[in-house]
């Protein structure tokens, strides 16, 4: 960045003779070095993300990677027997595992119709007053805190998924049903503006062919789409995967395979915050290689969102 | 055989627009429900009114007793005050600093792109592994025990990329005009940066700061192995201590009733709907300039 | 009876007044071109014959058009209507699909079709708009990486598939080259004889060039579209009735 020399003295100051022009010199000088400290904090500012997410990988492989000197991985990842403190110690986390999955994807289910349907009138129908009325909505959603979440859940779904599908009520279903109102601001959000980026010449184009909205909708927009709101969903698994607090206080925390709907399970991410408080040795390094197999499941999910949206682009 | 739709595409459209509507409607229906009853329930007790008041000015301005058991929460609050300030004070400079050198300093090209996509894996990264993280680091390796401080450094780290990112578009947003008359005038890019793209990009650059808070504020998951769990008024950076929302989480696991619960739990959403709407209205205030 | 007769069209856009009492018949199997300078409502005329211009928020149509014999402002049904009356835009706009889903596309919103019937179709629909022998090897390729030119002829494949009476045509030409400009020009002609053509054009040579009828379109003080004069091409740019129309010819105005 080439500062602009101003080794000109204002008319006015020439008076003060050659003593000002070393002033000036010396002031510029200063200003220079001013310039490289602060770029140079700058720098190292934008520089600590990159430094806090090797440090993250290099931590939780430092205390996960040593689990495997004991416990092979498919001991780790199929079996589904977890009993740490038992005399035969067992680390797997199939269970755990299956029930994060399950949890996701039957909360991305219950949540995706609402979201992308909701985002299609929002980008398309709403008019402004009842668009802003439903995009604050939306924010308020999104601003609840995961804990807030939890505490609803267990006075309002628990009871009710209780009532209707017998058992004690903490179960996939609750914790599916609370995540699922967790995600629907992230597809939302995104698969909106995914759909109003769609080009108006398009749309006039099917319209011109006789299409009603319903075709029109299904056939070209949403195709057109299709990136954003792929994107939308994967960002969604992502959130709904690391959610701790909500799921831990509407799952009902059992340590079992989750046979049913109204069965209790434990995620992953459930594990780690159920164990972490009084784990130790093989046990602890057992749930940092459960944390290694979050945060990579994590960066997979943000490869391929990557992978979309760059695709896009090339073109 | 060629087979006339029309009167198939008629219903389908019926139904399709029936379903959208319905789908707006109970979307609105369910935040509605979750808020009325938030409220009702944190008001009174079962959310019925005839059992009673569930909050008082009492509850909210009398300190903590008893292991948080009994008593008011000023002193959760005043906790939280401590964690929110700080947080704020921590990542404020990194974030706009990092987003000042992102925006202004960095050109199109593989560092800028290289440093963008860590930001974007930062943000995605569950509050449970910075809460790992954090108590590896800040609890363990620099020895600052179940502390305030170690719950702030990691909110710190967890808030960033919000911050950045705001930040970041503010920046951009502000008038091209401008950093060309300063640079034009023969100033630097630092003090271009502090005399006129920060002040213009003020209003957006503050209300991203405040979003994140909002977010550190409902936080637990980073919290649970690093900030500690006493009750008390935090005596300094490395006491111990609980903020609200840890309160809410710790008090359902210490047994306490779902209606303290509740109580806690709307006092939370205030704060946080509270701070949302300031920064919305910053934003806004900044857009119309 | 005349194909389209409109009677008294006004049309309002909100506030604003842009078209004042248009009354204009249209004949089967002829191209009207509609001619004038920007803003004299030639696309708002031609966008009401296929209603498109219900689109546009706080549009309101007043007066009768007359479709076959029937108003088409009084049905409901737009769907239909736009089957019978096809629409080719400025600038075109095919789908992000397969060339073969593109030309498909609006006989299927109507209708189920068998493998060979969908061919036949295709190859029938490319053939009329003149883009058959460029494009036959590559159907199931994307549409859009066509030139400008072949994008527009698919475009009009794509419109005539769904077997339309008429084919309305919004400045069709002016996004492309000459040379693509010539051979859609032909197209029209070749057209003409199973379909009527109604096109807007600010281009006189090409107006003179292709169409049996000609309707000047004009702006008044206050700035409302009106229509000046109707009549043979061959009469109106060498004997127009209307001094207006005489001065617009000659190219006093843009």
């Amino acid at each position: 960045m080439a500062l602009l020399e101003s080794t000109n003295i204002p008319s006015t100051l020439i008076k003060r003779g050659k003593s000002e022009k070393n002033d000036a010199a010396s002031r510029l000088r200063m200003r220079e070095s001013k310039e490289m400290v602060f770029k140079g904090i700058f720098l190292i500012s934008s520089l600590l993300s990159v430094v806090v997410v090797i440090l993250i990988s290099a931590f939780i492989f430092k205390e996960g990677l040593p689990f495997f000197k004991s416990v092979s991985v498919p001991e780790f990842l199929f079996n589904t027997r977890w009993k740490p403190s038992s005399d035969n110690p067992s680390y797997g986390v199939l269970s755990f595992v299956l029930a994060s999955a399950e949890v996701t994807l039957l909360s991305l289910i219950f949540a995706l119709p609402i979201s992308l349907l909701s985002a299609i009138y929002l980008s398309m129908y709403a008019k402004d007053r009842s668009a802003n009325v439903i995009r604050s909505t939306v924010e308020l959603l999104q601003g609840i805190p995961s804990v807030i979440y939890g505490i609803l859940g267990i006075a309002i779904v628990v009871p009710v998924v209780r009532r209707l599908f017998g058992g004690n009520g903490y179960s996939l279903l609750s914790a599916s049903i609370v995540l699922s109102i967790m995600i629907m601001p992230t597809i939302i959000n995104v698969s909106e503006s995914s759909i109003r980026a769609v080009g108006e010449d398009i749309k006039l184009g099917s319209i011109a062919l006789g299409a009603n909205d319903f075709q029109t909708i299904t056939r070209v927009v949403l195709p057109s789409a299709f990136k954003g709101i792929m994107t939308s969903i994967i960002l969604a698994l992502g959130r709904a995967i690391g959610e701790t607090t909500a799921v831990l206080l509407v799952f009902g925390n059992a340590p079992l395979f989750p046979k049913g709907l109204t069965s209790m399970g434990r995620t992953l991410t459930m594990n780690i915050v159920t164990d972490m408080s009084y784990a130790e040795g093989v046990h602890m390094n057992a749930l940092f290689a459960s944390s290694m197999l979050l945060f990579i499941s994590i960066l997979i999910l943000n490869f391929i969102v990557v992978a979309l949206t760059h695709k896009g682009r090339k073109r | 055989m060629k087979k006339d739709r029309s009167k198939l595409n008629r219903i389908e459209n019926r139904i399709f627009m029936v379903l959208l509507r319905f789908s707006v409607i109970l979307l609105l229906a369910i935040v509605i429900a979750l808020l009325l009853y938030l409220v009702l329930r944190g008001l009174f007790k079962g959310a019925n009114i005839k059992n009673g008041f569930n909050i008082n000015l009492e509850f909210l301005t009398t300190l903590t007793n008893n292991g948080g058991k009994t008593g008011g929460i000023l002193g959760i609050i005043i906790n939280t005050f401590f964690l929110i300030t700080l947080v704020v004070l921590i990542a404020s400079p990194i974030g706009v600093a990092s987003a000042v050198y992102l925006s202004i300093y960095a050109k199109e090209g593989r560092f800028r792109e290289f440093v963008k996509s860590f930001i974007e894996v930062l943000s995605g990264i569950p509050s449970i592994i910075f809460g790992l993280f954090g108590m590896l680091l800040f609890v363990g390796v620099f020895n600052l025990g179940y502390s305030l401080i170690s719950g702030v450094l990691t909110l710190v780290l967890m808030i960033l990329p919000t911050i950045i990112v705001a930040s970041e578009n503010a920046i951009t947003s502000v008038d091209k005009s401008l950093i060309e008359a300063s640079i034009g005038l023969g100033a630097t890019w630092s003090e271009t940066t502090f005399k006129v793209v920060l002040k213009a990009a003020r209003s957006g650059i503050i209300s991203g700061i405040i979003l994140a808070l909002g977010r550190a504020m409902g936080e637990t998951a980073a919290l649970i192995y690093t900030v500690g769990s006493k009750t008390e008024i935090a005596t300094s950076l490395t006491s111990s201590s609980r903020p609200l929302s840890m309160h809410i989480y710790l008090g359902i696991n210490e047994g306490q009733s779902l209606d303290k619960a509740f109580a806690l739990s709307l006092v939370l959403i205030v704060m946080v709907l509270i701070i949302n709407s300031i920064s919305k209205k910053l934003l806004k205030c900044g857009d119309k300039k | 009876m005349s194909l389209f007769e409109i009677k008294n069209l006004n049309v309002y856009y909100g506030a604003h007044h842009a078209l004042k009492d248009v009354n204009m018949n249209i004949e089967a199997n002829t191209i009207t071109a509609l001619i004038g300078p920007s803003g004299c409502g030639k696309s708002t005329f031609l966008r009401c014959l296929d209603r498109m211009n219900d689109l546009i928020p706080g549009v309101k149509v007043e007066g009768s058009v007359m479709f076959e014999g029937k108003d088409i402002y009084k049905d409901e049904d737009t769907l239909e209507l736009r089957h019978r009356v096809g629409m080719v835009f400025q600038k075109a706009n095919p789908f992000p699909m397969s060339i073969y889903d593109n030309v498909l596309y609006g006989v299927r919103l109507h209708y189920k079709l068998t493998k060979d019937e969908a061919s036949r179709i295709v190859e029938e629909s490319l053939k009329k708009a003149s883009l058959w022998n460029e494009v036959k090897d590559r159907l199931k390729k994307s549409a859009l990486g066509l030139s400008g030119g072949q994008q527009q002829r698919l475009c009009i494949a794509r419109t005539l598939a769904v077997n339309p009476s008429v084919v309305l045509m919004d400045e069709p030409t002016s996004a492309l080259d000459p040379i693509s400009t010539r051979s859609i020009e032909d197209l029209m002609r070749e057209l003409k004889k199973d379909y009527t053509i109604v096109i807007v054009t600010h281009n006189m040579a090409e107006a003179a060039r292709i169409s049996d009828r000609t309707a000047f379109f004009y702006i008044d003080e206050r700035k409302r579209g009106f229509l000046v004069e109707e009549g043979a091409t061959s009469e109106v740019f060498f004997s127009p009735k209307d001094k207006r129309t005489e001065d617009y010819i000659q190219g006093r105005f843009s």
